[in-house]
């Protein structure tokens, strides 16, 4: 006897799910890999935010 | 019921970690405290996914890329936590997947550094930035929903430090996003830089995948969850070598290796057949009878 629950079944099936390799994405092969977190003056605030960038 | 999963619930960093203020970081006299967001997002998705085992901080992986101008890239802060042993799955550029994708990582335990942009938290309960701004957040876990589609993400924000600001005050620590912030917050990026308009769009996640903390079992021959979950036993000194048997009594798997005194047993599962209670482990393919096993329900 098991005490599988729906929950438990529904993990199943995510990780049945999960385990299948990502497919391609046809209009993303123009995309740049490299890309960077974005301006620090727009996150921080003076006067501990960072100006050199 | 080979096959199925049966889980207790994925873990959790064990620390939440701002990014600010700006001299949070300092490397060669540059202060990056507020350009560590991905640096950030990845020393807590580490933390978790190393189950609590590494613990590094933002300015660890600063340090690490050798980088001290502007921010950083998914990329770059993947070679520290592979080196800690925490295998990264990167998907950028022409790789990057679905939002589906990343949802059944997901709800299958795996926790999800995503790239975004906070114009898409500006006016929410989640703003932690003062204007848009190219961002990465760390998801933890998901809940609710359906499969491949959660109602809710965990998300740690390295910026929600809950500072009082001109705009007004970030967003706090670890919060619940609704999925559709989420999505938005990731559709919202702008993979060639703030400068340029051009935004990701929907359907698209930049992100860096870590491993699955999510403690399982597949159970067989009528296994039952251990309590704890799992259950560090050890091999009992009194029993000598010992070959893995299975509950159907008395096949010895002969593939398996004989378990030395105080060898550590993790046991995911527990069966009583023909009178034996069977200790068994993460896929019920090893099996000790318990009897033979000492710290059980206990720790090692």
């Amino acid at each position: 006897m098991t005490d599988l629950t729906p929950e438990d079944l529904e993990l199943a099936e995510a990780k049945r799910l999960a385990a299948e390799p990502p497919q391609p994405i046809p209009d993303a092969t123009d995309l740049p890999d490299d890309v960077r977190d974005g301006r620090a003056e727009d996150k921080g605030d003076s006067p501990n935010h960072y100006e050199g960038d | 019921m080979a096959g199925l999963a049966v889980s207790s619930g994925p873990g959790t960093p064990s620390r939440f970690l701002p990014q600010g203020p700006a001299t949070s970081c300092v490397i060669q006299g540059h202060a990056l405290g507020w350009l560590n967001c991905t640096c950030n997002a990845f020393a807590m998705a580490t933390d978790q996914g190393s189950v609590n085992r590494v613990r590094l901080t933002g300015c660890d992986f600063r340090e690490s890329t050798r980088d001290v101008a502007g921010g950083t890239t998914l990329l770059q802060n993947e070679p520290l936590a592979e080196s800690r042993g925490v295998k990264v799955d990167v998907y950028v550029g022409s790789r990057v997947v679905t939002p589906y994708f990343g949802a059944l990582q997901l709800q299958a335990g795996r926790g999800i550094v995503v790239q975004g942009n906070t114009k898409a938290l500006l006016m929410t309960n989640s703003q932690s930035t003062g204007g848009p701004v190219n961002h990465a957040v760390f998801v933890s876990q998901v809940k609710g929903g359906t499969t491949g589609h959660p109602n809710q993400a965990l998300v740690y924000d390295p910026a929600a430090d809950g500072r009082v600001a001109g705009w007004g005050k970030a967003a706090q620590g670890p919060q619940w996003w609704s999925w559709g912030r989420l999505l938005n917050f990731a559709a919202a990026l702008r993979p060639w830089g703030d400068g340029d308009p051009r935004v990701l769009g929907p359907g698209k996640w930049y992100c860096a995948i870590f491993p699955d903390t999510n403690p399982h079992f597949h159970p067989r021959y009528g296994g039952t969850r251990s309590i704890p979950f799992p259950d560090r036993t050890r091999i009992d000194r009194s029993t000598g070598q010992w070959s893995y048997k299975t509950p159907a009594y008395g096949v010895t798997n002969r593939v398996q290796p004989k378990l030395e005194d105080g060898d550590l047993f993790v046991a995911y599962q527990y069966t009583i057949r023909s009178g034996i209670k069977w200790a068994g482990n993460h896929d019920g393919t090893r099996w000790v009878p318990a009897s033979r096993l000492s710290h059980v329900g206990g720790s090692t």
